[in-house]
């Protein structure tokens, strides 16, 4: 496989993949769950759906900074030397439904128009300040992102 | 070269697996010299692209995830298959396919008229054959229907019937598949159908004939002529002639229509003796050519034989399976059922009701309460079975509406037709109209809420309460005037809360109309009555046999109170209860109490998901109902959480803020009400009443059928 750059990383993970981890935290306690994302062209922002009676949901109201991972593991062995994974932290705020998010979103996630558009659900959108990448099991690097 | 579909010449056995059961059949017909109507085959790679390109694959796979569907009630899987069937409804069909469509269209079947069939992979072979799973449409002109119609066949590859046959079928959303065979339509002047073995008797073959087409013979609305033939001889041993022959299937604009037979043809039996030997001459032929015993469907225009179909003969074999696809009717069934319940069987019921007179039962000697017992369980378990036979079945009235309105209206809510068939003025809104009357008497009247509390009754109230007692007697739930006062009680606490006013319906039904041509009025008009009926019975049937149940119960409670006294234990049967009270020195044999397993303390649970069955959100304390007295401490703005609402208890619905149920379906009267009303609903939650205790904070949203439990400690 020919060598990528952690630019080229980011974008292949995050056109390819389809669900992230979402980390979120109250009151000291951390709290993970998967999403369905989504993300603008510029790779600064990362949107997602949740129903406003979720914990994730309550969580972020409290504390808006956040963490999502995004990674291509297979559960192998292989896992160890090929898995990439990105880790993007910012913060997060609930965004209106407006059409142009809505096409970036379903377009990826045809199959979340209901739920997408559900009055109860929320479009959140996370701020991206800055990428930790890491591959072949220890190599890490960080990008920051302008904003 | 098309990549999507293939006309009958050019199958052979390597496309057995792309253009199906069917039509491979077809094509194996066709190329032994028999006469088949004119077809080509949309390929099984069309259904797989149309799938992927229009993200369909993710939506049913949302879909299915819902609830397993061993888990799901006959009604839930009819749900989930009107929600798939909208979903391929609103998807257009890649344009490179359509083009092919159209290419072979325009080249061959112009303005003819064609049917539209399913030719799912696997299907009609000998182990997995199965009539009237999928989805046929029969005249079928114009290029745009056509397209519908291979959308809605590829739909029922995942209708109820084949959901509920999901094991048999091997239903999986990887490897399910579906062809589609567009065929010529022979408007035959007799059709029939042929079991070259027939299941009961192995030495007989079995023909049975029409004039017409043979639609009505399939769906059980026209009585066909039915002879039985030596297998080995064609020799004709029977003939049964139908007890009238007055009808037959012919062609409207679109689509088919009973018509009134000629007195000529109805004198005839629609098939000479000739007819009769080519038929069996054809059937021995097929069986040789597929080598198992076959159920042919043919037709016959002026003298030419047609075959439309031949697949294996298999038996369904589970009776609960077959009386679920027993209540899929047609319209001109329902019409006749229709008839039956308004005219006969209701006012037959309202009669059995009220000859279940009102008796002073402490009056009554042992002897004469196990009388009373006995004959009030014979009408209940008589009207029981009424219901089950009938007017379960004339349910489908509404969801034959829902299907005609979402293939023509395509709404993005599949249930946007019931706000068509609400304000039907239902027997349990207008019982909570009546209760509402009474709680605003006592809301406005502190004196006479006093004397409520203090059972004093008297004056306009009194009248009142007397006028609702009569007009709805007692139920299985409200047995007791103190009862019924608790709950009028409470009510007058409740700020108002009124069934929704649908103002948009009539613009609804004018869009609805608009969607008919000139000649197909009367049909469109005929149905929404028929969906309204269907859907107004469907609670007022339910009121009435709760009156009779109710009026059941309250003897069998009088008789457990005598045994009491005996010291006779309480968990015993009707029957021996009934023979207790007869025989002084009779010992009752104890039912034995199933244990309910205790849920498991060790997880808690958070969330659940079951169908969205009234938009809205809501949150509030938990009031689960496990036995009927529960109902009567529901507080305004609780959450009612049960097992089941029934129409006999939906007087309290106008107090609760939501409602969780663990009966899944949308057209249940849990959900019904809640419409009604307003208020936000998800049914199916398995196990609802045994996760959720009273006074847990619970949340929930109508819109996403979801239910978030804060657990109370």
């Amino acid at each position: 496989m020919v060598e990528m750059s952690p630019k080229g990383i980011i974008e292949y993970l995050l056109n390819n993949e389809k669900l992230a981890v979402l980390a979120t935290e109250k009151e000291g306690q951390p709290y993970t769950n998967l999403i369905a994302f989504a993300t603008t062209e510029d790779f600064k922002k990362l949107i997602f759906v949740t129903p406003r009676f979720t914990r994730k949901y309550s969580n972020i109201l409290s504390s808006h900074n956040a963490s999502i991972m995004i990674d291509n593991r297979s559960n192998e062995l292989s896992d160890f030397k090929a898995t990439k994974v990105i880790n993007a932290m910012g913060t997060i705020k609930e965004v209106d439904k407006d059409p142009i998010l809505s096409e970036i979103y379903l377009s990826k996630n045809k199959h979340l128009h209901d739920f997408f558009y559900a009055p109860s659900s929320a479009l959140m959108m996370m701020y991206i300040e800055k990428y930790i990448i890491a591959t072949n099991f220890q190599n890490v690097v960080e990008i920051n992102i302008d904003v | 070269m098309s990549d999507f579909i293939i006309s009958v010449e050019n199958i052979s056995e390597k496309d057995n697996i792309d253009v199906g059961g069917k039509a491979y059949s077809m094509a194996i017909i066709h190329k032994n010299g028999f006469k088949v109507p004119a077809f080509f085959c949309v390929k099984v790679n069309a259904y797989s692209n149309y799938l992927i390109e229009s993200g369909l694959e993710g939506k049913i796979l949302l879909e299915l995830a819902r609830k397993d569907f061993s888990k799901m009630r006959w009604e839930e899987m009819w749900d989930t298959s009107l929600r798939l069937k909208n979903l391929f409804l609103s998807e257009n069909i890649p344009k490179y396919i359509e083009d092919e469509i159209r290419a072979e269209i325009a080249g061959k079947y112009t303005e003819k008229s064609l049917v539209i069939r399913s030719s799912a992979p696997g299907e009609d072979s000998d182990t997995t054959s199965f009539a009237g799973i999928h989805e046929s449409y029969v005249n079928v002109i114009r290029i745009q229907d056509i397209l519908e119609s291979i959308k809605l066949v590829w739909a029922s590859l995942w209708s109820d019937a084949a959901i509920l046959y999901r094991e048999e079928l091997n239903l999986d959303i990887k490897n399910s598949t579906m062809a589609v065979i567009i065929q010529e339509l022979v408007e035959g002047d007799k059709s029939g159908i042929i079991f070259t073995k027939d299941p009961t008797n192995e030495e007989q073959m079995v023909l049975e004939s029409v004039y017409g087409l043979n639609e009505g013979l399939v769906s059980g609305d026209i009585e066909p002529d039915r002879w039985i033939l030596d297998r080995k001889t064609g020799v004709i041993l029977q003939h049964t002639a139908p007890s009238t022959r007055i009808k037959n299937i012919i062609l409207k604009e679109i689509g088919t229509t009973i018509n009134e037979l000629e007195a000529t043809y109805s004198k005839n039996e629609p098939l000479s003796n000739n007819d009769i030997k080519k038929l069996y001459e054809v059937s021995i032929s097929l069986e040789n050519i597929f080598s198992c015993p076959q159920d042919i469907e043919w037709t016959m225009k002026d003298g030419e034989l047609f075959l439309l179909q031949s697949r294996p003969i298999t038996t369904l074999k589970d009776n609960e399976k077959q009386w679920y696809l027993s209540l899929k009717r047609t319209f001109e069934n329902l019409k006749k059922l229709r008839l039956k319940i308004e005219n006969t069987l209701i006012p037959e019921m309202i009669e059995d009701a009220k000859s279940i007179k009102e008796e002073h039962l402490e009056n009554l000697n042992d002897s004469e309460i196990s009388d009373l017992i006995d004959y009030r369980r014979k009408v209940f378990l008589k009207w029981e079975s009424i219901y089950r036979k009938d007017f379960i079945p004339f349910a489908h009235g509404m969801r034959l509406f829902g299907d005609v309105y979402n293939k023509k209206i395509k709404p993005s809510d599949p249930y946007e037709f019931m706000h068509l068939l609400v304000n039907s003025n239902l027997l349990s809104i207008q019982r909570n109209r009546q209760l509402t009357k009474l709680a605003t008497m006592v809301k406005e009247d502190k004196d006479l809420r006093k004397n409520i509390e203090k059972r004093i009754l008297e004056g306009n109230f009194e009248k009142e309460l007397d006028k609702f007692v009569e007009l709805f007697g007692k139920s299985s739930y409200v047995q007791d005037k103190n009862q019924l006062l608790k709950l009028i009680i409470e009510l007058s606490e409740k700020k108002k809360n009124e069934t929704k006013n649908s103002d948009d319906s009539k613009s609804m039904e004018i869009t609805f109309f608009s969607k008919f041509e000139l000649q197909e009025q009367e049909y469109a008009s005929e149905l929404l009555d028929l969906g309204r009926a269907s859907y107004r019975l469907r609670d007022d049937d339910n009121i009435y046999l709760g009156t009779i149940e109710g009026h059941y119960l309250n003897s069998l409670e009088e008789g457990k109170k005598r045994l009491v006294k005996r010291s006779i234990q309480k968990n015993i049967s009707p029957d021996e209860i009934i023979k207790a009270l007869k025989q002084k020195d009779y010992v009752p044999k104890v039912e034995e109490v199933s244990q309910v397993p205790n849920f498991s303390r060790e997880s808690v649970v958070r969330q659940l998901q079951g169908q969205p069955a009234s938009q809205g959100l809501a949150t509030g304390e938990a009031r689960v109902i496990e036995q009927k007295d529960d109902l009567f401490y529901v507080k305004a703005g609780d959450i009612l959480v049960c097992d089941a609402v029934e129409p006999n208890m939906t007087f309290v619905v106008p107090l609760v803020a939501g409602i969780v149920e663990r009966r899944g379906g949308m057209l249940i009267h849990g959900a019904i009400i809640a419409r009604e009303y307003g208020i936000p609903c998800v049914t199916g939650i398995p196990d609802a009443t045994n996760i959720i205790n009273n006074g847990d904070e619970v949340t929930v949203d109508g819109y996403l059928g979801i239910v978030v439990i804060e657990k109370i400690e």
